[in-house]
């Protein structure tokens, strides 16, 4: 190395490996976003990985880069400090550094001459223009790929896949759903939902009056909380509300006692015989009609005999034992009100 | 003596010879000043292609002093100097010379050869553009060569030798343009404006004195011989020998290195006498400032006169109102961009 350029070496070489890492970022920023995009398409969810990808793509540019453009070598630093206004004195003086002809000689001190008025300061670390705003676009390009595949791993935003899969599909219909009272009563609950197609409503409740009992739904349910499923057409549904006749009451003995049974033995709450929902009750109805029992949305209601001696049995249990004070019988009574078909 | 001592003397020689190149053009620039006033950069550019050892074409509206500057030049450089008219009659054996019969000591005739006008150092060549293609060819020979063959017998000229030529851009009808072989012999093409309010009060002042043409010899033709030695000696970089070739490349549309303005705007582009004319020219600029290098900046200095001439531009630039200088300038722009100061 020419004695005369190791004064600037170092700052040179610094300056030569930031070229060299913020060249690399823009390769590193271009694994990163197609890393990002790639993964987000296809649905992988690995948010942690492009940025490695990036960090990885990035050292390896960065020392191809040097290897390849930014070396630091005499002609480099010729070449560097020529561009401070010294003429190509510097790059003559390193090529014809082994002449010794007059003229090379006076080259040599012409150049050394000029070189002493340069401060090492004066080599200032600068960015081109260009690299900035390429670095700046594919910055900012694949942060937003990367934001993206984020949210679509937390389930915010659809994958690629999704996307492709919803938009071979078509538009998706969406349906109305809408609540509404026969009797004296009301919905807890949104009365009109509009649901795209396939989708679930919000969960409502058919709340009677004073006075009045919840009966059924429109289609036969006897659950006061209903929630529509795989909604595929537009629906509505009300709830049935009757006066409340004898019910009979909780399981206090003593009392009036719970009469739970028509003439025909059955209890008198809930389905009545002859009452029963219709034969079909489509899809989004909520549930299937069985004689005895009935099941709805994965739970089973029960009636008939079986329901009958199971309800007697809890009665007689009530009335006989001591220990069940007046909460456990509200608990014990509101349960077979629950599971009543 | 050693090598050592020969090393020695040899060194001294240049180191002379280093001295008096400066000496000496200082005392040119000063005695040109004396007769012509203004025109700095045609000035310059015509002694930079004396040095080099080219010819000048000087292309300017009659009356801006381009015969008066070719004189002055002929006086400074005190060499024989000869002024041929172009004329649509001259015929070739008026400019190179022709055989005339001639009785010699014993009465008998024989042909001797009468040398033409050709025969001199300096050439002023004035309104080339009005001879015809025949006569002009006359000139190719010289200019390139610097030798006349006349009825087969070759006569070198004496060197240094010179063709400064004018012309006149406006007057058109009956002119024959120069063929592109005859303009590529000129290293360079300088435009001589009409001279600015100032020079022209100065030139009105000096010419009301006197007519009279009063610059001095400052340079002989064996002081400029050793002008153009020195001045070859001059190094280039590899960076600015390649910068000036793939300048010169640059001008051709289908070459790698073409230009988005030469693409565009250039019918054909110039020969390597263009690199050659960037080279040599760059070493004289160089000297003359001082600096034992050829620099980037030595090289656009030059370009402009080196390719203005060598350019054949298409017909989309004629109809945009673009010059061969606007093309260049342009060309210049890219490949310094591109190329400067990169491997």
């Amino acid at each position: 190395m020419n004695e005369y350029f190791v004064k600037y070496r170092a700052k040179i070489i610094r300056e030569s490996v930031f070229k060299s890492i913020f060249s690399g970022a823009v390769f590193g920023l271009l694994a990163l976003f197609i890393s990002a995009l790639l993964f987000w398409f296809f649905g992988i969810k690995v948010p942690y990985l492009p940025p490695i990808i990036f960090v990885v793509v990035t050292a390896l540019s960065a020392v191809l880069f040097y290897l390849g453009k930014y070396k630091v070598d005499e002609t480099y630093i010729a070449r560097r400090l020529d561009a401070l206004g010294l003429e190509e004195r510097m790059i003559t003086m390193a090529e014809f550094k082994n002449q010794n002809s007059y003229i090379a000689v006076r080259q040599r001190e012409d150049a050394q001459q000029a070189l002493g008025k340069i401060d090492e300061k004066q080599i200032m670390f600068k960015l081109k223009k260009s690299l900035i705003i390429t670095l700046s676009i594919v910055g900012v390009v694949a942060l937003a790929a990367w934001s993206v595949q984020i949210l679509s791993t937390a389930g915010v935003v659809k994958s690629g896949v999704e996307i492709y899969e919803d938009i071979k599909r078509g538009p998706i219909p969406a349906y109305t759903v809408e609540y509404d009272v026969q009797g004296e009563g009301y919905i807890d609950g949104d009365l009109a939902q509009v649901v795209d197609e396939g989708e679930s409503t919000d969960l409502v409740m058919a709340v009677p009056d004073d006075g009045w009992v919840f009966v059924c739904w429109s289609d036969g349910v006897k659950s006061d909380f209903r929630q529509e499923f795989n909604v595929v057409r537009d629906m509505e549904i009300y709830a049935i509300f009757e006066e409340a006749a004898d019910q009979g009451d909780d399981f206090l003995p003593g009392e009036d006692g719970l009469d739970l049974e028509n003439a025909d033995g059955m209890p008198m709450k809930g389905n009545q015989p002859g009452n029963k929902p219709s034969d079909d009750p489509g899809p989004g109805s909520g549930g299937q009609y069985e004689e005895i029992n009935q099941v709805y949305d994965g739970e089973t209601y029960y009636g008939g005999a079986v329901y009958e001696n199971a309800y007697e049995e809890a009665k007689k249990e009530m009335e006989s034992n001591d220990n069940y004070d007046g909460d456990i019988r509200d608990i014990i009574s509101e349960y077979f009100k629950s599971i009543a078909k | 003596m050693s090598e050592k001592e020969v090393m020695q003397v040899v060194d001294e020689s240049m180191k002379q010879d280093i001295e008096q190149f400066n000496k000496v053009c200082n005392n040119i620039f000063e005695q040109v000043s004396r007769d012509v006033v203004g025109m700095k950069e045609v000035v310059e550019g015509t002694i930079i292609a004396m040095i080099a050892g080219g010819n000048v074409l000087l292309e300017g509206v009659p009356g801006v002093g381009k015969t008066r500057l070719v004189r002055t030049l002929g006086r400074v450089f005190d060499l024989p100097f000869s002024r041929i008219q172009f004329t649509p009659d001259l015929m070739p054996a008026d400019v190179t010379g022709t055989n005339i019969i001639e009785k010699d000591e014993s009465g008998n005739s024989v042909f001797k050869f009468q040398e033409g006008p050709i025969f001199a150092n300096i050439i002023l060549a004035d309104e080339i553009n009005r001879a015809t293609p025949k006569t002009q060819s006359a000139l190719l020979e010289a200019m390139q060569e610097h030798s006349v063959t006349v009825m087969g017998t070759t006569r070198k000229m004496n060197e240094p030798f010179f063709v400064l030529a004018t012309q006149n851009p406006i007057e058109q009808d009956g002119t024959y343009p120069l063929p592109e072989a005859q303009m590529d012999r000129f290293m360079f093409k300088l435009l001589v404006f009409n001279p600015g309010l100032e020079d022209l009060m100065s030139i009105v002042t000096m010419t009301q004195k006197t007519m009279e043409e009063t610059a001095d010899a400052a340079c002989s033709g064996e002081q400029l011989l050793k002008m153009r030695k020195t001045a070859n000696k001059i190094p280039v970089a590899t960076d600015v020998l390649r910068y000036a070739m793939i300048l010169t490349s640059a001008t051709h549309p289908d070459s790698e290195y073409a230009a988005e303005a030469t693409k565009k705007y250039v019918r054909l582009g110039a020969s390597p006498r263009a690199g050659q004319a960037l080279i040599s020219a760059g070493k004289v600029l160089a000297l003359i400032k001082g600096r034992f290098n050829v620099s980037y900046n030595d090289i656009n200095e030059m370009a402009k006169a080196v390719l203005r001439h060598r350019l054949k531009l298409n017909f989309e630039a004629i109809a945009e109102g673009l010059t061969a200088d606007d093309i260049v300038a342009r060309i210049i722009e890219e490949v310094e961009s591109k190329y400067k100061g990169k491997k």
